[in-house]
């Protein structure tokens, strides 16, 4: 269960305080995925962040009785000098493996599944942002948590990674939830994912039904009412 | 007991967090710098070897008050050093950490306290190395009271890693004050008596350094190599003390006050 109360975060610019959101207030239930839309700038990765306890709202709350990870995506926690395999047995070592054999398993498991080839153990900024974004879901499956905080992970990598992507989600669903930043309908679909939030204009509207929340969405970004068949027809048809 | 046990799991976390940060800040140290390890404890020793040389050409190679004048130089270098190292750098720790405070239970403290345990690490091993090669060509430890040393070494950490404390908050709010830092710090080189002595120096001129906590552990670690050591009665055990307690807990409260706003920039 978390838990949001009166969530508000501001940013000062130039001398101006500009709202990325005011007053949130939502909650979601134990084992009950949903997904955050939205245009770009609105606040999805700041929400984010603050649910993965790295950011601080200025004030409101928030009630958790479940381990919430880390965002996975776009950014990450790798240092840019050392190798993956060197991150990952840095990450396990903070998260409390220190046996060899311990980190040796979290390590193969990031292996087989980002595939990168010996840029594996080559330094982490000589990575496409293909890569970085193979390394930083695998790097999501080696750890334990109750709910997922997954960040646009599927707008990067190939059409190869993506399937990968949609096994590791249905395996991982099994046991763990997920707030995941998508705007992908089939994906949604195919996870069971009902529920979704949009950010908008500093307020953030709740929905039980993904389509129309994807459709509002779009309308919202579009602000024209005729996308709504474009939305429908181009992503039932993927 | 809820609370005792919260704080436990809090204390657990708080060790591996601290554990990792040490293996990455080792990694990087050494892969940072050319020839790896040996790179790393070369660059002090050098600096000690370059002393030895000018001041040996300039008023010859004889003992400084019964202390041999490798000795004297080591002490205040490697002392120095390690204060240099672990309250200077304290905000270099805060920007090459940046990315890892992306979990949400690593700290600027912990990035801090890692970086510490590295410096003392590596300045311990130098200590070590020219203890061991002095013994080696002289057949002669030199160490009358190895307690003092040892005291001077982990309080002078203390002292500087309160300090660096300090320097992280000041140097992440205010970016004037990481020039501000660094030109203060260049002439404390010279005034910490790395290569003279206090009780050398003429009366008049004492009580302008002496207030220098870095000076007395300096002093204080020589004494404890040689008991016949001429130490300045301006130096004083309960000052270095005493000025460490002070800034630690000065440290500690400006950092509990200002955690978040070193954590998120």
């Amino acid at each position: 269960m978390i838990e949001v109360k009166n969530l508000t975060k501001s940013y000062s610019h130039n001398g101006k305080r500009k709202y990325v959101f005011k007053n949130l207030n939502f909650s979601i239930k134990d084992g009950e995925s949903v997904c955050v839309l939205g245009g770009n700038g609105v606040g999805k990765s700041t929400l984010l962040r603050i649910l993965g306890g790295i950011d601080f709202p200025d004030s409101g709350y928030i009630n958790k009785n479940c381990s919430i990870s880390w965002p996975f995506g776009v950014a990450s926690g790798f240092q840019a000098g050392l190798t993956a395999s060197e991150n990952v047995k840095f990450v396990s070592k903070i998260f409390g493996t220190h046996s060899n054999k311990g980190i040796e398993e979290k390590i193969e498991i990031v292996r087989d599944f980002a595939d990168i080839g010996d840029y594996f153990d080559r330094p982490y900024k000589t990575y496409s942002s293909g890569m970085k974004g193979r390394l930083s879901f695998g790097l999501s499956l080696a750890f334990k948590f109750d709910v997922y905080l997954l960040d646009e992970v599927l707008a990067r990598g190939d059409i190869g990674f993506r399937e990968k992507c949609k096994q590791a989600v249905k395996e991982l669903k099994q046991f763990s939830s997920f707030i995941i930043v998508t705007h992908n309908y089939e994906f949604l679909k195919n996870n069971n994912i009902e529920k979704g939030f949009i950010l908008h204009d500093q307020k953030m509207i709740e929905y039980d039904d993904v389509y129309l929340a994807l459709k509002d969405c779009n309308k919202l970004l579009t602000k024209n009412n005729d996308s709504e068949s474009d939305f429908s027809q181009e992503n039932l048809e993927e | 007991m809820t609370s005792f046990s919260q704080i436990k799991k809090g204390l657990k976390i708080q060790i591996d967090v601290i554990r990792g940060l040490y293996y990455r800040e080792l990694l990087t140290r050494i892969s940072k710098v050319r020839f790896g390890l040996f790179g790393i404890l070369f660059e002090p020793i050098g600096l000690i070897i370059i002393w030895l040389l000018l001041l040996g050409f300039r008023r010859g190679f004889e003992p400084v008050f019964t202390l041999d004048l490798i000795i004297f130089l080591s002490s205040g270098n490697i002392v120095y050093g390690l204060f240099n190292s672990i309250s200077r750098r304290s905000v270099d720790s805060i920007n090459s950490n940046y990315a890892l405070f992306y979990y949400s239970r690593v700290k600027p403290f912990d990035t801090l306290t890692a970086r510490s345990f590295v410096e003392i690490y590596i300045y311990g091993s130098i200590y070590l190395i020219i203890m061991s090669g002095y013994y080696y060509f002289k057949n002669i430890w030199v160490l009358d009271n190895l307690p003092l040393i040892l005291i001077c070494y982990l309080f002078i950490a203390i002292l500087s890693f309160g300090l660096g404390l300090i320097i992280m908050v000041a140097g992440s709010r205010y970016l004037f004050m990481r020039e501000i830092v660094n030109i203060i710090f260049r002439p404390l080189y010279f005034l910490s008596g790395t290569f003279f002595s206090l009780a050398a120096l003429p009366q008049w001129l004492k009580p302008w350094l002496s207030w220098n906590p870095v000076l007395q552990a300096i002093e204080l670690s020589r004494k404890g190599f040689s008991d016949l050591y001429l130490l300045d009665p301006l130096i004083s055990f309960s000052y270095l003390a005493k000025s460490t307690l002070i800034i630690l807990f000065l440290g500690l409260l400006i950092y509990s006050k200002n955690e978040r706003i070193l954590q998120t920039k």
